[in-house]
């Protein structure tokens, strides 16, 4: 498309491919075939509207710098791979509906283990790294009151598009930011991906089932 | 700075620049009946509720999702997914639904083309609920609230909590919806749009003029006023020109004059200096949104809800500066920084804010000042260098010239001048200094920057017939007009400035259309987010061609 329009009809016709675009962009009209199942889980008995697919998936994570909540510098995935499980998710500071959502949820999971919570590695890393600095990451943790065990990463944006890459939850844009929880036993293990909205108790349960497996 | 007491002669020049049509405006848009105090204060609390999660009790506001997830406060104030608009915005693929009057209680929709959306043979279309749901009326929206579920019994996204609310409680969120986003802002009228840009007094009159033109010719091109017969979402644009003139502490006054004459729904771009925050002051206090201006020192470190600029100026390099010396002292010993600027200006505040940044750090500030008017007494400012020195330049073009003609490097070990002031790939530095110094670069690396603006400015230049002349400024200047203008088409009717503040904070960037004129590499907002550019390069003078410069450093983000 030429970038911009001289004549009235030309002009018309941007605004028009504006609209289409935009239509396109922030309508999402469901379009299901007929008979298409949505994401229910087959485990998920509340009474959760949406629930969440459970899959499970291999990823080759890069080795890169990141930069913890304190500020210290260290390497991923060699930060996270302590032994510990990892309970691992993707946010941003500024984020309005999903993130404050996810950060929410991750609070109550925490409680919920009670003692237990010193034995899992929680991870959320930020796809805006350039605003969420070390000190905006810090704010952000103690607002949900973050554990110890709760660590937020930024880094450079090369990086953050990297992991979020690696993990196939890059989308594109912050904006189009999808909720994504991912759990790991071990490292060397397998994730188990989750995909869409987890309430505190769908996580409690898939992180034990996950601990106590074979 | 003076007084306005001598100077309460100092008027604006509010001109129109576009002519398209003869006003029809009335005086203002101060329509909206009188409602009682009482009427009022139930809104208000209503808008606490909404805005910031607190309740009439003074209590925070509790939601709660299925599954029994509960949150308070601001984390569940409406307007944190629905935004202070009302209007909603899309995240990921979770539409969050208009709650203005409009939209509830009429369920208005956004201008739209009459269009069937395409689809596949087999494929079923199912519009979203809350765009064919019948509208609320009090009881069903009350219901909505506190169980999640339509006037039909249809249940919300987990996203939506349920929310705990006293009946006087509910009545204040519903007395605040109800006028929640219920007519169009002042300065759009009918299908007229009126926009306003600011030009600080003292601007150079070819740069003005360079300047106007852009904005002239992206206005000319983009809104041309409505024929009967267009599609009712083709909306005619007129921007007025407001002029400032004499001291700042006057600006204010002059441009609420200005705006009394003609209200405007925004204002777009604007050029100035090292002095900006009246603008911003009448911006914040008239809810303005305020797009973009090309300046070298923001009014307020946060920008204010209703500014947006593309970067912090000569705030963020002294941002990188202190954070590129910290770096050096480990590599390099650099144990001092000595700074030398003008008194006044945006070197000034500058140097200020180095001196700021490295508070702390042990780094000891010395700050050194220019003040003969043609920069010769500046040798005698460099005495006393050592390599265990840093010399950082926050100065403008000609005193860099007067400086580097005068005198040799001085053995220092590091030697850092301002891109924003000193002109850079043009920083007319004599050649020894070129080979001594870095420079901080806040812009886009001048091999891509070259070539985006071979497509992206220069033949839309061309095409006008306005010449190339600072290109960085016509670059941003059209960015700014192309981003309101977006926003405009975006906001599909519905044209409330806190929604244009919502669509331009949400600018979609990672998807490959970062607006390519600008000068910068980032263009990255976000709710709450007002400065688009957040980092700059360390360059040097290319050895092999001093008139090119080259990355020594990625990109630093203090």
């Amino acid at each position: 498309m030429a970038p911009y329009a001289v004549t009235r009809s030309a002009a018309r016709a941007l605004a028009l491919a504006g609209s289409l675009a935009l239509v396109a962009v922030t309508q999402h009209p469901v379009v299901a075939a007929e008979g298409h199942d949505h994401h229910h889980h087959e485990h998920h008995e509340a009474a959760a509207p949406q629930g969440y697919r459970r899959t499970t998936q291999s990823y080759q994570l890069p080795d890169l710098a990141l930069v913890r909540d304190d500020g210290t510098a260290v390497r991923f995935p060699a930060d996270i791979d302590d032994g510990r499980p990892v309970v691992l998710n993707f946010i941003y500071t500024t984020c309005t509906a999903i993130c404050p959502m996810l950060s929410q949820t991750l609070a109550a999971f925490q409680r919920k283990l009670g003692p237990d919570v010193a034995g899992v590695h929680m991870v959320s890393i930020s796809i805006d790294p350039e605003q969420d600095t070390p000190a905006q990451l810090a704010d952000y943790a103690k607002r949900y009151g973050a554990g110890p065990q709760w660590t937020h990463y930024t880094g450079t944006l090369e990086a953050s598009l990297e992991v979020q890459k690696a993990f196939q939850a890059y989308y594109g844009d912050k904006m189009n930011h999808r909720p994504v929880t991912f759990l790991r036993r071990a490292p060397g293990q397998p994730w188990v991906r989750l995909e869409g909205f987890t309430t505190p108790d769908d996580l409690v349960r898939e992180y034990r089932q996950l601990v106590t497996a074979g | 700075m003076r007084r306005g007491d001598g100077r309460t002669g100092a008027s604006p020049r509010c001109f129109v620049l576009a002519t398209a049509l003869a006003a029809l405006i009335g005086a203002g848009s101060a329509a909206g009946e009188e409602i009682g105090t009482d009427a009022a204060a139930l809104v208000e609390s209503g808008r606490r509720i909404y805005e910031e999660g607190v309740l009439s009790s003074g209590e925070p506001l509790v939601g709660v999702r299925p599954g029994g997830l509960e949150a308070f406060g601001r984390e569940v104030a409406c307007a944190l997914c629905h935004q202070r608009s009302g209007l909603g915005l899309t995240e990921g693929a979770v539409p969050v639904p208009p709650v203005s009057g409009p939209a509830l209680f009429r369920n208005e929709q956004p201008v739209t083309l009459g269009r069937t959306p395409l689809r596949a043979p087999g494929m079923q279309f199912r519009d979203y609920h809350f765009r064919t749901r019948p509208p609320y009326d009090d009881a069903s929206l009350a219901r909505a609230i506190r169980d999640g579920v339509s006037p039909t019994g249809h249940p919300f996204n987990y996203l939506m909590p349920r929310y705990l609310l006293s009946d006087r409680d509910t009545q204040a969120l519903l007395a605040y919806l109800r006028q929640l986003s219920d007519r169009p802002s002042a300065g759009v009228e009918g299908r007229m749009a009126d926009f306003a840009t600011v030009v600080a007094p003292g601007m150079d009159p070819q740069r003005r003029e360079s300047y106007l033109g852009v904005l002239r010719a992206c206005f000319a091109d983009r809104h041309p006023a409505p024929e009967p017969d267009d599609p009712p979402w083709l909306q005619g644009w007129r921007l007025h020109v407001w002029d400032l003139d004499g001291p700042p502490e006057t600006w204010g006054r002059q441009l609420q004059e200005c705006y009394a004459q003609q209200p405007v729904f925004a204002l777009v771009s604007g050029l100035g200096g090292d002095v900006w925050s009246p603008v911003e002051q009448f911006c914040a206090q008239n809810r303005i949104p305020c797009l973009f201006p090309n300046v070298e020192v923001p009014g307020s470190p946060d920008g204010g809800r209703y500014s947006f600029h593309f970067y912090k100026g000569v705030l963020l390099e002294a941002q990188v500066a202190a954070r590129y010396l910290k770096d050096r002292r480990a590599h390099q010993g650099i144990s001092r920084v000595v700074q030398i600027s003008r008194r006044e200006g945006s070197g000034a505040r500058a140097a200020d804010a180095l001196r700021e940044a490295l508070q702390g750090s042990g780094i000891p500030v010395e700050d050194r000042r220019l003040t003969v008017a043609d920069g010769t007494d500046a040798a005698g400012l460099l005495d006393g260098l050592t390599a265990a020195d840093a010399l950082v330049l926050w100065l403008r073009e000609a005193d860099l010239a007067a400086l580097s003609t005068t005198v040799e490097p001085p053995p220092a070990g590091v030697v850092l001048v301002s891109g924003v002031l000193g002109g850079q790939e043009k920083a007319p530095l004599a050649d020894p200094w070129k080979r001594a110094a870095l420079m901080v670069y806040p812009f886009d690396p001048p091999f891509r920057w070259e070539r985006r603006m071979a497509y992206n400015l220069r033949t839309w230049l061309g095409e006008r017939g306005l010449p190339r002349a600072d290109e960085r400024l016509q670059g941003n200047t059209l960015t700014a007009c192309n981003l309101l203008s977006e926003g405009m088409l975006r906001m599909r009717g519905r044209y409330q400035r806190d929604y244009l503040v919502e669509w331009t904070e949400n600018y979609p960037t990672g998807m490959g259309n970062a607006p390519a004129p600008q000068a910068f590499p980032r263009f990255s907002l976000g709710p709450g987010q007002r400065f688009s550019s957040k980092g700059a390069y360390i360059a040097r003078f290319s050895p092999t061609d001093p008139g090119r410069l080259e990355r020594v450093e990625d990109w630093i983000v203090p």
